[in-house]
Formats: C-alpha cells, structure tokens, sequence
C-alpha cells in the first residue's frame, strides 16, 4: 500500500489509487473539467496539475498513480501556476457570455474560475467561433462554449453505448460533433447536458426558462419504469422546470433516461384537466368538485342497484403511487367489485394463478452487473427500464454473454447474441430450448438455439429475466409456463423485470382481480377488463385506448357502457362515454412512494402545488369514498394511507419465487392468418408508454411502422403504406425496412393516434402503398 | 570517415531494395545466425545493451533496455510496431532507408520480435511516402515468400507477421501512442503514460514500438557484436546516425556519420555554407528542438550527449542550417504555424496556446508587433511548456523561446521598427 503525503497530510492507499482520488479521500478539492468518476479517464482538460516533489512536470491528478512516499502540492506556487495557466487557456477562447449563459450558476467553468483563475489576461487576439449543431430536440448546443473535455463523448461510447458524439478536426478546430448531421438519440442522452462542464450543451425544453439558484429542488421518485429513478424535481412557483437525477449508487448511479428527465413537459399540456368535468347534453363542463363526486357516486350507485356490483369494472394505471393503490381496491372491493384491475396491457390472464407475489428482479440492480450469463425472455429493457439495461450493459462489458429470446429483435446497446423464432412460435422455441436442455438432440437448423442450450447447462446458475413482451404475447400463459421449464430444465434463477412504474405496488396491493393485498386469493371467475359484462368502467390514470393491448375490445366495452367515470391527468384522449371526470393531481403535485422492481420502497414529495383544481389521488378516492358510503377510509393525511397500506401488506419478501403452480391450460390453436394478410406484432414505444411522456413535446416522435425489406419489397411498397383492417379506417404511416421484423409480420408502434385507429394489436391487417404521404 | 556504413550501406548499390542484392550483401545472415548459434532472445536484448543503441526516433531512450521491458510469459498476442512516420520537419533519412534498405528494416523488426516474442508487427509509414510504402510493401512480399516472415519462420519455431499501415498525414500520429490510436482507428492522439506500451500497448496488448532507423540498426549489431556498434560511435552514443542536413548548405542531404563526429566535419561532408555567407543559426534535431547559434554549434559534436549540454536536443538528427541571410522571425512564425495546425488538440494547453503563440509571432513579423510581445510570448510558452500529455507542445514553445534567447535583438527590431533587421542589413 503505498503511503503518500498530500498538502502535509499523510495517507496509505490502494495500490493504483490515483492523486486525485487519494485527494479526494482527505477532503482535498483538486478542479477538474474532463474527469468524471463513472468515465474513463481521459487526462485532456489538464485543470487538475499538482505539484510531485521530484517530478519538473505538474502531473495531471486524474490519471497520475499515487507511488509509495510520493510528495503531492495541490496548492504550491508551481501547482497554482499551472492550475492558473491551464485555466487562462480555456478563457481565451470562451465566450464569458455567463449572464445569458443557461449554465451560469451551475457552471463548474465559472466556479473554478472564481476560485483559480488569474484575474487578468493578456489575450487580445479574437476568439474563436464554433458552428452550432442542430442535434435534436433534446439538447440545445452553443459550441463556441465548449472546451473539448470530450465527457459527452466517452459518455456516448462508454455509457450510452452508441457513438453518437464524436471529435472531429485537431488542435484549436478540434470541434464536438455528430460528423454527419444528426439528431442524438440515445434514450439517455440527457445525461450529456449534466455532464457537461460548461453551457455547450444545456436542456433544450429548460432553455431561457430560469436561472439554476431560483429553482426549488424537491426529491423525487421517476413514476415512468420499474428501475424506480431517484430524481431532483426543479420548480419556479407552480412550474416544474427540470426533472434531474438524484444519485444513488444502488438505483440509478448518477443517471436517469430521456423519459425521466423530460415527460415532465407534459404536465403542462393543453389537455391538462384543471377542473371537474361532468356530461351534460353529451359534452363535458366544468363542475364543482362537489357535483363532480356526487354525480360519479351516483352513476356507480346505479350500476350496482341494477346489475350488482360485479358489473363495474375498476381500471388503474400501475404508475400510481401505492397509497392510491390501497385506496382504490380498499374502496372498490368495500363496494363489492371484483373487477380490480393495472394489466390493460394483458390479453392473456389463464396463468394468473400462478403469478408471483409481485414482479420482483429478485436481487438488487447492483448485482445485475455481476451476473455472468443471462436470457432476456421477450425483454427490451433498453426502452422499457433503461437505467436496468445500464446495469445489463455493464455486465455485459463485464464478460456476461447475454441472449435474448423475442418474437422482433431488438436493438440493443451492448452485444447480445438474438434468438427470433420463426414467426408465431415463440411458444415452440422456448419449449424447444427445454428439449435441448433435457438433453434432446439439437437438429441441424437449431445451431443457435443449441448454443444457447449449453452455453445456460455450462454455467451455473444462470439468469433468466422474463419482460413486457411476455406479458403481452398473445400466448402469455403458455410462453410463461414454457419459460418456466426452460428454468427449470437449466438450472437457472428467474426474474422479472416489472413492466410499469410500480407494478410491484398494484401487484402487492391488490390491484389484480384474484389477489388482496399482500396476496391473498380471492376466489370466483374472472372476465376480462374489457367485456360487455361490465356495465360501468372507472379509468383511474388510464387512457383506454392509448394503454390497452386490446384497443378494439376496449372501444365496443366502452360503447355499451352505461357509466364510465375518468380520474385522470388528462382529458384529450378521454372515451367519449365518460361521464365524470375528476382531475388528479400528478406524481409531481402530490407525495407518496412506490416500490420498484428490486421490492425497494421509496417515496416521494410534492413538489409543486396541484394544477388548477387537481387534487392527489389519495384524497380525492378518500372523499369518493365518503360520496359512496364506505366506512373506515376515512384518513386525514398521507401517513395515515402509508400506514394503513404497510399494516395490511404487512412485510413483504424481497425475492419471491418466480412462479406459483401453473393451472392447467388447454391447448389453444392460433388461427391462421388470412390470405395476404401480415401478423401484428407491437409494443410500446419509450416516449409512448404512458399517458404523461405521450404528451411531453420534446420527446415526440414520429410513428413508424416496421417490415421486413424482402416483405415490402415483395409487395412493392414506399416509404410510406397504407394499413387496412376490416371495420376500421385506413391508417396510412411511414414504414422502415427492418430485417428484424419476422417475414409475414408489421410491426407497430402503439400508443399512438395510428395504432388507435387500426384498433391495436388485433391479430392481423393487409397492407397497401400509399397514394399520398399524408397522416389519417 | 566512415560514411553510410550501417543502415544505408547499399545506398549506391542498383536495386538495394531487392531481395537478392540484399542477401548478396550480407543480408538476413543475422536472422539465420540468431538461428544457426541458437542465439536466445536474451542474448540478443544483452547484445542491444552493450551497442548503445539509441532510439533513432528522437528521444534517444537506449534501445535495449526498452526491448527488456516487454513482458515475458504472457499469454496472448504481443505487438512490434515500427514508426515510420517520419513527419519532424527537416527529417528525411527513414524515408531513404525504406527506398534503398527495405529489407534492412525488415530483418530488424524480426530480429526484435524473435527477441521480445511479437507474434504481429505494423510499419506505420507517413502516408505521403508513396516510394517508400511501395517498396517497403514488396519487400514484405518478398519476404514472406523467401520464408522470413510469416508461420515457422525459415524452419523455427517461431513465427511473425507483418504489415504496412499507412498513415492519413497528421503530424502527432509520430508520438508512439498517437500512432497505436490510430493504428486501432482512432483519432490519433497521445495516451496519457503510464501505463507505457509495454505493458498497455496496441488494443491494450504489450507492445514495443521503434524507429525504422533503430530496427535497421539491428542486423550488423546482431552479425559484429554489440560492441562492434558501440565502438564506431562514442561511449553511451553507439554507433552510426543518419543526420539529414537541410537548409543553407551547398549539399543537402542524409549523412551517416559515426555519432561524435564535430559538426564542422558534418557541414563540410554536406558541402559548406554558401560563398561569403557566415551561419546564424542550427537547428539540431529537427524543428521541435531549440535553436542554437552557429558558434555554439560549430563547438559541438553530434551525439545525444553533447547537443544536450549546449542546450538543445539531437532529436531525429534532422539539422537545418540557417545563415545570416535568413530571418529569425519569419523562420519561427512559420514553425509556430506548423505546431498549431498539428497539434492535436486534446490537452488545453497545447491547443489554445499553439494558436496564441502563432498570432503574436504573426504579428510580430507583420510589423504589428507590441512592446510586451517577447514578455509575453515567453509567458505563454511558460505556461505551455510541461503541462500536456505529450511532447508536441514542449516542441512548439522551444523554437520560440530558444530563438528569443539567441536573437532578441531583430524580434525588437520587428516590433520597433515595423519591419526586418535582415532584409535591411541585405539592402544595405
């Protein structure tokens, strides 16, 4: 261990400890620009030279490591000349534009400047002038601002894991840039705007908005996936700002994605609902919330009085917080409804018996990365939970190998070796794979699939994660079970990774229809969510049509309904059955806590005031409540939820098995697909995935369709089709050849306008090109 | 004089870059020597030490000792790389020993392999050398089908592969880890040290990277002994040393001249001054080394040791001679210029100040000088020199400082007067 001395104060290393974090450990601040923990070091900006006794150079501390009986200075006079020196450098060619600068004030530039620079300068000379870039819509750049310490890149390569960011051109025209013109797409791309040192890139929906030291922080929770994000909600008056990362090292280190930085955009759309709504002549008006709860105590009174309580159905969103979780099942179940339900993106229910307790990971996002062999399960974590893919990521360029199993393929940020069935047997290929691993002989087409089988038998204790595109499949029961062998069969631990923001809490807390909370089982038959059985429907932060699998099924359930009551954020995409709508306040109006896929509870605050007349959801189902006669929810404050809802869940494990026993499941034929027609396949896209991101402008993308080139080829298709389904308007949207798309198959972006129209992922459509290349 | 007797020995002879004129002058018999006398590969690291040898490149880090620091016993691929990128302004003799002595360098490269256990080897030529890349590319040809390259070389268990690369024309792609960046298709530019490219080399492997005029130093080490080398030159200066000599000399060119011979000597070999010129100035070792003045020079011997204790460096040995016709200024804003193009650009220091340096000195010789222009020149070479991850800016700052130390009097004259002390002294 070698023992150094900095500023006079001695200390014993790790052997390959550098200057600066043995600097670091003594409390010593040493400025740095181009240094960042989580990247490699890249030794450039030279702002950290100190002083080593015997050494006639200033060594960089970054990357200099410390040797026994080293001398270190971070404060002599050559190690302040060289800190001043290196520093009048990276002036003299920045604009000082600090007063209209959106970094000022959180500018690492101008506070080393404060406390290192030489007050004058010597430079006359012009300064130099960078060509901005237009790189989308995320992050706004100011090149001539920038220093070249390259973190965005070797964020993009080391991080991210897509170059999209490079240097190009040397010495003073070294210049950021995306060489080719283009927007940066990385789903963590906001993460380069905290990065950077200095104002080059700043947050594009942030631009000119506030100054950093007038905002109020307020420790948040991100509500959009399972990784359960620690976030800093930044607000002026009654306007979140920014959305930033909150570190934690077993969370999400010192990252969030695209979704979790900028849906907050969306809390202040158009369609934001301010006030109560209730139909009168068949068109929504503002009501009090007096008539609002009165009317919606009413219409559901009336449901029950006629068709008992099993004809309404109760629909929540998984992203709501566990306490209006609780409170929902509490108040429907008390009403005698049995219909409680967050799966709208399930069409498959025949193996919930043999759900587990909750979608647990079981184990912690931090040991992800140290897992050696892994099978993604109909898993695309890198939209779905980016922050976890990060940890698969790291594993991955740890030495795992990881495979993946999907009906598409998808692409990934780090090297996976990609199993694509032959189209419509995703069932078949995981049964197939237990065959092999039983030990039955791979046939001479089933190389990979064969690979696979060993490289799971070789290792031990593999890891298989099962994901959305398994709950979505059609066959989900079947694909779960056939999973589960294959488990089996290999030895291997099974994990979910959970397909909401607090799936785990709906799950826990009984927003399924054959569970209470803490997973009691409630007997009877179910029918599906989407059935002319339910008389009544309430949609609490749903949007039927933009958050169901079965959008068809939904729209004619909706259409013989005799009541539907709408608790939401939103009124633009509300069905046009809805006759109450009583506005929420939104994750960032209100507190509250979710538990994340690990099992981790965490909560959160308010961190600005609810808009308009929203109020949290745990009050407003408290006060519906009192409405519809149900007695002992009756709570004054939010702790008084929290410990309701932790009394009636009591503890609860943080690894689950997997699976309970599977029910028998009758073997059901896929019909076959019709002459000419192509398989839908779908899923949600990151920045459609919930009713908030849907609307946060900036992260907007166009809907493109997916096919294989020789399909549309084949087919003599554009760039733009015509998708046709019988009953339902032509939906014409631009498609991108795709080779991973299976032949015979289109796929679909949903949560979309387009995959509204066409009804969802309904079995099939015909396809044609377009005559013009205009939207439906 | 012993002139031209190591590594361009054949330059006179037609066809030196063939296989067989090589062979007929000795060629290969130390590959097939190290083979016949089953010399061990740390016989031929000991005979490197006792040659004193000199990395030819520029830094003069004694040869053998970087070949011992390669790892023994690792498992995996080991690289030799050959910087053949010639780019220091006023050099040009690794060029002539890629034209005329391809198989010279070749035989070095396997001889340093063999010594080091390199299973892969890259020549990473200056990608204007046209004639050089091609010759070098088919005496790798020819090479490879005589049995000297390639699996089991000549019969041993031993076996080497080699490549040419050519560079895309930047000047920092000479620095050694510049080089390995962009060899692996990178942008080049210096890796911070350490780790060294012994044991974090090319894609990360252990590798060893000399100076085609050190590899083709390498065979008549290996056929005379070490200490043959090392008595041709002086004590810790072995050998012979191509210096090529550019400038106001009647006779340009490379010279291999046993190291200590006085520069007087070298001048006279390289045809003198020109009739009734005096010499200002020398550039010892290639622009990126300091300038010393014409009698301080005509004092020296040309080794490492001496150019370095009259305060300048022997660098690549690329000596430009600069007489009285010539000024200054004019000849260190130019080089300013060069430095602030080729920097790379990554180090803070280097790319901002580099393009300082220039303006000032642009100005200077624009007759726009200012009366704090030398104070400050110095200053922001101060702060420049020492404080990057390489050596490039160090080599920028030098010619301005050096050339402030040793002729003040015409940057004053620029700066008072508008214009040139020389060009007056030429009217008058």
């Amino acid at each position: 261990m070698p023992h150094i001395e900095i500023d006079g104060r001695e200390l014993d290393v790790a052997a390959g400890t550098t200057i600066l974090e043995a600097a670091r450990q003594l409390g010593i601040y040493i400025p740095v620009f181009c240094y960042h923990p989580k990247l490699s070091i890249a030794a450039n900006c030279r702002m950290c030279l100190v002083d080593v006794e015997k050494q006639w150079k200033p060594l960089p501390a970054c990357a200099t490591p410390c040797a026994d009986g080293m001398k270190i200075q971070t404060r002599s006079a050559k190690a302040k000349a060289a800190q001043q020196g290196v520093l009048e450098f990276l002036l003299i060619n920045h604009p000082l534009d600090c007063p209209v600068c959106d970094q000022g004030g959180e500018c690492p530039l101008q506070d080393i400047t404060m406390g290192y620079a030489n007050p004058h300068s010597f430079y006359q000379e012009e300064k130099r002038v960078v060509a901005d870039k237009d790189i989308g819509p995320l992050i706004a750049t100011e090149m001539t601002r920038c220093i070249q310490c390259t973190r965005c890149v070797r964020f993009g390569q080391e991080i991210a894991g897509v170059m999209e960011l490079g240097v190009v051109g040397r010495g003073e025209k070294e210049a950021i840039s995306t060489y080719v013109s283009k927007a940066v797409s990385s789903e963590l791309s906001g993460n380069m705007i905290d990065l950077c040192p200095v104002g080059a890139l700043t947050s594009k929906p942030f631009r000119y908005k506030a100054r950093s030291w007038e905002l109020k922080h307020t420790p948040s929770l991100c509500p959009h996936c399972s990784t359960g994000c620690n976030t800093d909600v930044q607000s002026l008056g009654k306007d979140v700002l920014r959305v930033l990362p909150r570190a934690n090292e077993s969370v999400n280190e010192e990252w969030i994605c695209d979704k979790g930085r900028f849906a907050y955009a969306g809390l202040s759309a158009e369609d934001r609902g301010l006030t109560p709504l209730l139909r009168v002549n068949g068109r929504l008006q503002a009501a009090s919330w007096g008539e609002a709860l009165q009317a919606a105590a009413g219409g559901l009174e009336s449901v029950v009085r006629k068709h008992g309580p099993e004809a309404i159905a109760a629909l929540i969103s998984p992203e709501s917080s566990n306490e209006e979780l609780f409170l929902f099942q509490a108040l429907f179940r008390a009403l005698g409804v049995t219909h409680i339900e967050h799966r709208l993106r399930q069409t498959d229910f025949r193996a919930d018996a043999a759900m587990p307790l909750y979608p647990a990971l079981n184990m912690s996002l931090e040991d992800l990365e140290r897992e050696r062999t892994i099978l993604l399960c109909h898993a695309f974590p890198r939209e779905q939970q980016p922050l976890t893919n990060h940890r698969l990521r790291k594993a991955a360029l740890a030495g795992a190998t990881i495979y993946a199993i999907d009906t598409v393929l998808r692409p990934f940020n780090f090297p996976v070796q990609g199993l694509c069935p032959e189209t419509g047997d995703d069932l078949g290929t995981y049964r197939r794979l237990e065959e092999l691993l039983q030990g039955a002989t791979a046939r001479a087409e089933e190389g990979a699939l064969a690979r696979l089988a060993t490289a799971l038998r070789e290792t031990e204790d593999p890891l298989l994660l099962i994901g959305n595109d398994a709950l979505q499949h059609p066959q989900a029961a079947e694909l779960l079970r056939a999973i589960q062998g294959v488990a089996t069969a290999a030895g291997a631990r099974l994990g979910w990774l959970a397909n909401a923001g607090n799936a785990a809490g709906a799950w826990l807390l009984g927003c399924v229809p054959h569970r209470r909370p803490g997973g009691e089982t409630v007997p009877g038959q179910r029918t599906p969510s989407w059935s002319t059985a339910h008389k009544a429907f309430v949609l609490y932060g749903v949007e039927p049509e933009y958050d169901s699998l079965a959008v068809e099924a939904a729209q004619q359930a909706l259409q013989e309904a005799e009541f539907v009551l709408a608790l939401g954020h939103f009124t633009g995409n509300l069905p046009e059955q809805v006759q109450v709508f009583l506005p929420l306040a939104s994750w960032a109006e209100s507190a509250g806590s979710f538990i994340n896929n690990e099992g981790r509870l965490q909560s959160y605050r308010a961190a600005v005031k609810p808009a308009g007349e929203a109020r949290p959801g745990w009050k407003v189902l408290r006060v519906l409540a009192d409405h519809l006669g149900v007695a002992g929810l009756a709570f004054n404050d939010l702790d008084e939820v929290q410990s309701a809802w932790q009394g009636a869940l009591g503890d609860f494990p943080l690894d689950v098995p997997a699976f309970a026993a599977f029910p028998e499941l009758a073997p059901e034929a896929a019909a076959p697909l019709p002459e000419g027609h192509l398989r839908l396949l779908g899923d949600w896209t990151i920045y459609t995935a919930d009713p908030l991101v849907r609307r946060a402008a900036p992260l907007r993308r166009p809907a493109v369709c997916r096919m294989h080139p020789q399909d549309l080829q084949a087919r003599g298709l554009g760039s733009v089709i015509e998708l046709r389904r019988a009953g339902r308007p032509v939906v014409t949207l631009p498609v991108q050849a795709d080779a991973s798309v299976p032949r015979g198959c289109l796929w679909l972006p949903l949560g979309t306008a387009e995959s509204v129209a066409l009804g969802g992922l309904q079995s099939s459509c015909t396809v044609g090109r377009a005559s013009s290349r205009q939207a439906i | 004089m012993y002139v031209n007797g190591v590594t361009l020995k054949n330059r006179g002879i037609p066809d030196s870059h063939r296989l067989s004129v090589y062979e007929s002058t000795g060629g290969y018999q130390a590959l097939r020597k190290i083979f016949s006398e089953q010399v061990t590969p740390e016989q031929v690291i000991a005979e490197m030490k006792t040659s004193a040898l000199r990395g030819r490149g520029g830094a003069g880090f004694p040869t053998g000792l970087k070949w011992s620091f390669m790892p023994k016993g690792v498992s995996g691929t080991k690289y030799l790389l050959c910087n053949a990128d010639e780019g220091e302004p006023g050099t040009c003799k690794d060029r002539d020993i890629m034209r005329y002595e391809p198989h010279r360098l070749i035989e070095g490269m396997i001889i340093g392999a063999y010594a080091m256990g390199a299973r892969a080897g890259y020549i990473f030529i200056r990608g204007e050398f046209i004639e050089p890349i091609r010759r070098v590319e088919a005496a790798l040809e020819e090479a490879y089908a005589a049995g000297f390259l390639g699996e089991r070389i000549l019969g041993q268990d031993f076996s080497f592969d080699l490549y040419v690369y050519r560079g895309a024309g930047a000047y920092i792609c000479g620095e050694e880890t510049a080089l390995m960046e962009a060899l692996e298709g990178k942008k080049g530019q210096p890796r911070f040290k350490p780790p060294f490219p012994a044991s974090y080399g090319l894609y990360g492997r252990p590798t060893t990277i000399n100076n085609v005029e050190t590899f083709a130093s390498v065979p008549d080490i290996i056929v005379h002994g070490g200490q043959w080398f090392l008595e041709l030159g002086k004590a810790n200066n072995g050998g012979t040393k191509i210096f090529s000599v550019t400038g106001h000399v009647q006779r340009p060119g490379n010279y291999e001249v046993p190291m200590g011979t006085p520069f007087p000597e070298l001048l006279e070999m390289a045809g003198g001054l020109r009739p009734g010129r005096s010499l200002k100035a020398v550039i010892p070792g290639g622009t990126s080394t300091a300038m010393l003045a014409g009698d301080t020079m005509m004092d020296c011997t040309m080794d490492y040791d001496s150019i370095a204790k009259a305060g300048s460096a022997l660098g690549a040995g690329s000596v430009i001679v600069i007489d009285d016709s010539v000024c200054i200024v004019r000849v260190v804003e130019r080089i300013a210029r060069f430095y602030m193009h080729e920097s790379c650009g990554q180090c803070t220091p280097c790319r901002e100040g580099m393009g300082w340096l220039w303006r000032v000195m642009h100005r200077i010789e624009n007759g726009q000088g200012r009366a704090q222009d030398i104070e400050l020149l110095l200053n922001v070479g101060s702060r420049i020199e020492g404080r990057t991850i390489c050596a490039l800016a160090d080599g920028g700052v030098a010619p301005v400082v050096s050339s402030i130390k040793l002729f003040r009097e015409e940057y004053e004259h620029h700066i008072r007067h508008g214009q040139c002390l020389v060009g007056q002294r030429r009217a008058a």
